[in-house]
C-alpha cells in the first residue's frame, strides 16, 4: 500500500529539519529505500520539495510511505499545491515561538484552501500537530497552542526537531492516524 | 476500535489492458523507458530496464508528477490551460511527458536520434487508448488484516521504537 505523508507549516517552522532527521533515524533502522531528494536554495530553504521513501512491514503488510515537505515561503505557494496532490496524511509543524503565532495560523488557513481546491477538507484529514522549537525562550504554552492550532483535537507532539526530540513519535502517530482514519470500521466506533 | 486494513490493486483485466498499451508504446517508439504514474506520483506501470532498482522508478514518478504539476501551475499564470506535453532534451537522451486525463502522466525516455515528432504522435495514440481504460479504473481488495488500534500502536512502536 502506497501512502503519501506531507509535512506542512509556516516558513522556518522546522519541516525540513523533521524530515531530514527522520530520514537519518529510519535509515539506521534499515527502513528507507534509496536516498533523500532535496531541492533547496543556497540558504537551505526548501525550494520545491524534499522527499524520501520509507518501507515498513506490519504483519506482512507492506506499507510504502512517501514522506515530503512543502516549501514554506509564500512566494513558493504554487509549488505547495503541487506537493499536496493525492496526500493521505499530514503533519502540521507549528513554530512554538510567540512571534510566529499569526503566521502559523495563516498557513493552516491557506492549507485548508489548497485542499478545498482539490475537493478535500482539511478538518477531516488525518493530521498530527507537532509543536516544534520547545527550546525557544518565547515558546508559547502548549494549552494555548492547543486552542489555536489543533482544531482537529488530534494527537499532538511537543518537539525539538534540531535535537531529534519528538521526530519519530510524530511520524509514528502520523502513520497510525492515516491507517485508523482510512480503515476504521465506522460501525464499531 | 477494530481496523480492517485492506490492500487494493488495480482490477486485473484493466491492468492487463494498460500493460499492453504501454508495452506497445515502448516497442513502437524504441524507448529506453516508459512510465505511467498518477498525478500524486504513484506508479501504475513501468516498461524498460534502464533503472537499477525499483525505488528509482518511485523517485522518478514523484519527480515527474512534481515537475508536471509545477508546469501546470505555470500554465495557469501564463494562460496556457491546454498545456499537456512537457519535453526535456539532453545530449544523449530526451524525455517527453504527456498528461493523460483524468489525472495520469505518461513519460517516455528515448535515445537521441529518435524523432520527437514521432514519439509525440505515438504518445497521442497511446493517450487516447489509455484514457478510456483510466476512466474505468477499478481497484479490488487483494489482502486484508484485522487489528485493533492498540495493537497497531504497539506494532508501530516496536518497529520504529520511538
Ligand atoms: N531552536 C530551534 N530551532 C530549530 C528547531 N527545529 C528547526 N530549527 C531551526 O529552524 C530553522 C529552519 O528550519 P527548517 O527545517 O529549514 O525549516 P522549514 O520549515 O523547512 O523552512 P522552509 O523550507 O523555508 O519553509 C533552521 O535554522 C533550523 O535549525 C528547534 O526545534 N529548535
Ligand atoms: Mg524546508
Amino acid at each position: 500500500m502506497k501512502l503519501k505523508l506531507v509535512y506542512f507549516g509556516s516558513s522556518l517552522a522546522g519541516k525540513s529539519t523533521n524530515v531530514k532527521t527522520l530520514y537519518k533515524i529510519l535509515k539506521e533502522k534499515n527502513l528507507v529505500k534509496g536516498d533523500m531528494v532535496v531541492m533547496e536554495t543556497e540558504e537551505q530553504r526548501t525550494l520545491f520539495m524534499e522527499f524520501f521513501i520509507s518501507s515498513i512491514n506490519i504483519e506482512g503488510f507492506e506499507l510504502e510511505l512517501k514522506i515530503l515537505t512543502t516549501p514554506g515561503q509564500f512566494r513558493l505557494h504554487p509549488l505547495r499545491k503541487v506537493i499536496m496532490k493525492g496526500v493521505d496524511g499530514l503533519v502540521f509543524v507549528v513554530d512554538s515561538s510567540k512571534e510566529r503565532e499569526k503566521i502559523n495560523f495563516l498557513v493552516m488557513r491557506e492549507t485548508a484552501a489548497v485542499l478545498k481546491e482539490m475537493g478535500e477538507d482539511l478538518m477531516r484529514f488525518p493530521v498530527v500537530v507537532q509543536y516544534n522549537k520547545r527550546d525557544l525562550p518565547d515558546a508559547m504554552d502548549i494549552e494555548d497552542m492547543q486552542v489555536r492550532f489543533n482544531p482537529w483535537a488530534t494527537d499532538y507532539v511537543p518537539a525539538v526537531a534540531v535535537e531529534g526530540v519528538g521526530v519519530l513519535e510524530t511520524f509514528e502517530k502520523a502513520i497510525k492516524n492515516i491507517l485508523v482514519r482510512k480503515y476504521a470500521r465506522s460501525a464499531l466506533i | 476500535m477494530e481496523l480492517d486494513i485492506v490492500q487494493y490493486e488495480i482490477d486485473r483485466e484493466i491492468k492487463e489492458g494498460i500493460d499492453r498499451i504501454i508495452s506497445n508504446l515502448f516497442n513502437k517508439s524504441s524507448a529506453e523507458l516508459v512510465l505511467l504514474t498518477d498525478d500524486a506520483g504513484r506508479i501504475v506501470c513501468l516498461c524498460g530496464d534502464k533503472l537499477s532498482n525499483d525505488y528509482a522508478a518511485e523517485f522518478l514518478a514523484s519527480i515527474i508528477s512534481g515537475v508536471f504539476g509545477a508546469a501546470l501551475e505555470m500554465g495557469k499564470i501564463l494562460s496556457m490551460e491546454d498545456l499537456d506535453i512537457l519535453q526535456y532534451e539532453s545530449k544523449n537522451m530526451d524525455v517527453v511527458i504527456k498528461f493523460i486525463p483524468p489525472r495520469f502522466l505518461l513519460g517516455v525516455l528515448v535515445r537521441k536520434g529518435t524523432s520527437l515528432g514521432t514519439v509525440r504522435l505515438f504518445l497521442r495514440e497511446a493517450s487516447e487508448e489509455l484514457s478510456s481504460q483510466m476512466e474505468n479504473l477499478k481497484f479490488v481488495p487483494v489482502k486484508t488484516i484485522k487489528m485493533d488500534v492498540k495493537t497497531l500502536e504497539e506494532k508501530l512502536n516496536k518497529l520504529l521504537g520511538s
